[in-house]
């Protein structure tokens, strides 16, 4: 698991703090069901200025 | 260019293209309905903002599909993998302003592009309804009213997420189908002005439609420092 991801579940768990058999039983229950996100996002893509500065370079308007 | 670099620029990084994916497993969604538009009515730019996400979607297909039908999302489910359904922000107009039928013209043409819900407004006025923003709360247009018949025939969901409080509760009286209010809060618990008032959550119960509450700190009071 991605190192932030991972230290954003632990933080999550410490506020929590669930009994192992509660985390396990949520975690089957959340793994079974079908979750929808009713409005979101995809992740941004960083904007790279090297890029940028080809492609103006290269005559981009 | 920069705004595709921003939207999908990840898709040309593996290492955020494996971050996107093990961030989407974690989060354990089947599906989310997607940002695939901005905020205006404006053809042209509707169709650039949804074109990063049709081309997402193909690219990542094995990973991440586009859904346009109930049975996509469940499918996804069976497989294993996750979906987007594309919502397209505003609704798309000519802005010519001659006829209703040739405002309302590119509804279909978008809902056959795959968007499957549209915002009425975006926080301000326009020519379908007041914002949320707006202090005169003054509710649905003619217009307006005609834009939620064609989404109700299409098949679009309307959303009121951003809309005013008497837009948001005429356009649950008005929509003979289902609709939601996509990302909101609960006025009774915390004054905001993206929040709906019970009477407004009530009528868009009533519609057999969603209220999903968004957890952004302030809209909810909070400062987000846990």
């Amino acid at each position: 698991m991605d190192k932030s991801i991972a230290e954003n579940r632990d933080v999550a768990l410490s506020i929590l703090n669930p009994s192992e058999r509660d985390l396990e039983h949520g975690l089957a229950l959340h793994a079974d069901a079908t979750v929808v996100e009713t409005y979101g996002f995809a992740p941004r893509g960083s904007v790279e200025p090297m890029k940028l500065q080809a492609a103006a370079e290269a005559g981009a308007g | 260019m920069r705004e595709e670099m921003g939207l999908i620029g990840f898709l040309d990084n593996a290492e955020d293209r494996q971050y996107f994916m093990e961030a989407w497993n974690a989060a354990g969604v089947t599906c989310v309905f997607q940002n695939a538009g901005e905020e205006g009515q404006a053809v042209k730019r509707l169709l650039r903002r949804l074109a990063n996400f049709t081309h997402l979607t193909d690219v990542i297909a094995d990973e991440i599909r586009r859904a346009v039908h109930p049975d996509d999302i469940e499918g996804a489910k069976r497989d294993g993998v996750g979906c987007l359904c594309l919502t397209g922000n505003g609704v798309p107009m000519n802005e010519t302003w001659i006829t209703v039928p040739d405002e309302l013209d590119f509804v279909r043409t978008f809902f056959q592009l795959g968007i499957r819900m549209m915002h009425l407004t975006y926080n301000r006025r326009n020519m379908l309804a007041d914002g949320c923003a707006e202090s005169a709360n003054a509710g649905l247009s003619d217009l307006g009213r005609a834009a939620i018949a064609e989404m109700n025939r299409t098949g679009i969901i309307v959303d009121v997420a951003h809309a005013g409080r008497q837009s948001s509760l005429e356009a649950a009286q008005a929509s003979e189908k289902p609709m939601v209010a996509s990302h909101t809060v609960c006025q009774a618990l915390h004054e905001h002005m993206r929040a709906k008032p019970d009477g407004v959550i009530r009528a868009i119960a009533d519609t057999d439609g969603l209220v999903g509450i968004c957890c952004i700190p302030a809209f909810i009071g909070c400062s987000g420092d846990i």
